[in-house]
């Protein structure tokens, strides 16, 4: 655990607040400022903004009743927080995997003339990218989720795979192995539509 | 614009919290509930509400005198028929003064299952099921409930590398009640309903739902580990192997069970959501459709008779029509703002089979819009479909979307999830 000295004017780095907050609660709060939007963020694309409320909020509480286990040494805070709204999310796997059962549904059905009056010259565009969708909702659907996981900590949270493997706990090679898997059965699902295809 | 892209077009940006959220998450940080998680609180707030609910003091007769009356008679449910699926299949059955308690089920399902003989493993575990969910239609003047049905068919490969198939396909959309399709007829008998799609991203689209079943989505590929099921509280793989192994000794299978739901990526995570109670009935419900030998199996019904909170409904029919009894555990569920419901299980003490679960409405809600961007107005009744002018994140103030009211009604069943198969197969199911 860092210590979190700093000396004059130079502010601390970022990753040391943390050290310093387990005696003085207080400065937890910088932590909270700076990454509760970005945190948010990511568990709503995930589970909508609903559900972000409480799991982001719920993330923060978490770090901070665990700031204590939190090794600077190890990787970002930033990489830490996203662990532990990773393993938030994974308690709501059901609601997710009914998202993306929703997507698929919802870009397999017909459009309804009312919706495609609004968007007459789109019509066509938008019936190639909701079957697109339709694949690519059953194909993330399908993923394991710890490939699911790292896809999407790379995909939506631009995470490095060292920051990943930090996230996660997972081996760097890891990263590596399940995001290459996951992305490969990706494209095979989206097979036409595949803008490379 | 690679696979990426598209994960990311596909699960778009969502508009930041409100300040009120973020203000008050940061207070929560720093007062003195902070030492326990929202949905730990609410778990606590909805069950309080079941047991008023069901707060109905029925004599607890618990023993091996219960355990015969209840084998005897679950052979033969008092309730008749099967009704549609939203409506209500409680049945006071034998009378309250022979109602035995939640733990006297479980316990005689746990002999039951003991008393099984070992089936042979076959190539492939087979998993069958289908849930029911409502979905909310109609307008201000006709409100209803369709009942959503989807099924799963699962077959999981138990040598890795052998081929697996996961078949999943959604059944279509029915009036859950003769109310619902006397509603449904008065509102034009529609085929299709307007859905709002990520309403969650913050960019409105109201798009046609067809209430026809679709084509099933099937995933054929080789298996990846042999598991035969999956681990609830990790999402670990579970391989014939490692559940041979599990300890038939119920206070040994409980504290793997909790290492299950503790396991948090080694340390980076947090406590479970719910209570560890909670998550244990989730783990056991999980197992019990996992290829357990009997003796594990009845281990499993013996940690869930030791779980707090869950009272006999008495005999129930589970959504195929058979007969065991409706047991309400302590549960986590997800409901509409407003509403909440009940957790049942529904097992078979006889056979120690788990037939289905299911959510009952216990305090029944109105709205049904949730998670609405700032600046979207609910219409009741259905309102106008958001347009061209209505694009943007977040969509300017004034759009208005379709908001309907359903039908809700205490005792209604909420969803459910009934086991039809769960076998060793030496095929793979049919698409």
């Amino acid at each position: 655990m860092v210590a979190g000295q700093s000396d004059g004017a130079e502010p601390p780095p970022h990753e040391q607040y943390i050290g310093r907050s387990m005696d003085a609660p207080e400065v937890f709060a910088v932590v909270f400022d700076r990454h509760f939007h970005e945190i948010h963020g990511y568990v709503a694309r995930r589970l909508g903004t609903s559900a972000a409320d409480d799991i982001a909020a719920d993330t923060f509480l978490i770090a901070y009743r665990k700031r204590a286990s939190y090794d600077a040494s190890a990787g970002s805070v930033r990489a830490w927080l996203y662990g532990i709204a990773t393993r938030q999310i994974s308690r709501h796997r059901r609601d997710e995997m009914r998202t993306y059962r929703a997507m698929r549904r919802a870009a397999g059905s017909p459009l309804a003339p009312e919706h495609a009056a609004d968007h007459t010259e789109l019509v066509a565009d938008r019936v190639t990218a909701l079957t697109a969708r339709r694949d690519l909702a059953a194909a993330l659907a399908a993923l394991s989720p710890g490939d699911r996981d790292v896809l999407l900590l790379v995909a939506l949270a631009g995470l490095s795979h060292a920051e990943v493997a930090v996230a996660l706990r997972i081996p760097y090679g890891t990263v590596g192995s399940r995001l290459s898997r996951a992305r490969k059965k990706l494209r095979a699902a989206l097979g036409a539509h595949h803008p490379a295809a | 614009m690679d696979e990426l892209h598209m994960v990311r077009a596909l699960l778009p940006q969502a508009p930041p919290p409100t300040r009120e959220v973020t203000a008050a998450a940061r207070t929560r940080l720093f007062s003195g509930e902070a030492s326990v998680p929202r949905s730990e609180r609410s778990a606590r707030g909805r069950r309080r509400a079941h047991w008023l609910w069901y707060g109905l003091g029925l004599p607890l007769v618990a023993g091996a005198a219960a355990v015969s009356v209840l084998l005897a008679a679950s052979g033969q449910p008092a309730s008749t028929g099967h009704p549609a699926a939203g409506g209500l299949r409680r049945s006071p059955a034998t009378g309250k003064a022979n109602m035995p308690s939640a733990q006297a089920v479980l316990l005689a399902a746990a002999t039951s299952a003991a008393k099984r003989t070992p089936t042979a493993m076959g190539k492939y575990w087979r998993v069958a099921t289908t849930s029911m969910d409502i979905l909310v239609a109609g307008t201000k003047a006709h409100p209803y409930d369709l009942a959503e049905l989807t099924r799963f068919d699962n077959a999981w490969a138990r040598v890795a590398g052998q081929p697996l198939k996961l078949v999943n396909q959604y059944l279509g959309a029915k009036p859950a009640t003769s109310r619902d399709a006397a509603a449904w007829r008065a509102d034009g008998s529609p085929t299709q309903g307007r859905k709002l799609l990520d309403v969650r991203n913050g960019v409105l689209k109201a798009i046609s739902q067809s209430y026809a079943p679709s084509a099933p989505f099937v995933d054929q590929e080789p298996s990846q580990f042999g598991e035969v099921a999956w681990a609830v509280g990790d999402g670990s793989p579970l391989t014939t192997t490692q559940l041979a192994a599990f300890p038939s000794d119920p206070a040994k299978l409980r504290a793997q069970m909790i290492r299950y739901v503790n396991y948090d990526y080694r340390g980076v995570g947090g406590p479970p959501a719910g209570s560890m109670d909670e998550n244990l009935m989730t783990e056991a419900i999980n197992l019990l459709q996992a290829p357990l030998t009997p003796a594990v199996e009845s281990a499993v019904y013996q940690v869930m008779a030791g779980l707090p909170g869950s009272r006999t409904l008495g005999l129930m029919r589970d959504p195929l029509g058979r007969g065991g009894y409706g047991i309400a555990y302590a549960g986590q569920n997800s409901l509409p703002q407003g509403m909440q419901g009940q957790s049942v299980l529904i097992v078979d003490p006889s056979s120690g089979k788990l037939l289905a679960t299911e959510v009952i409405v216990t305090t029944p809600g109105t709205g049904i819009v949730r998670d609405l961007p700032p600046g979207v107005v609910p219409t009741p009744g259905g309102g106008k479909v958001p347009g061209p002018r209505c694009k943007g994140n977040p969509p300017p103030s004034g759009c208005t979307v379709p908001f309907t009211y359903g039908t809700h009604h205490q005792g209604q069943v909420w969803s459910y999830t009934v086991i039809k198969v769960a076998a060793w197969a030496n095929t793979l199911p049919p698409s």
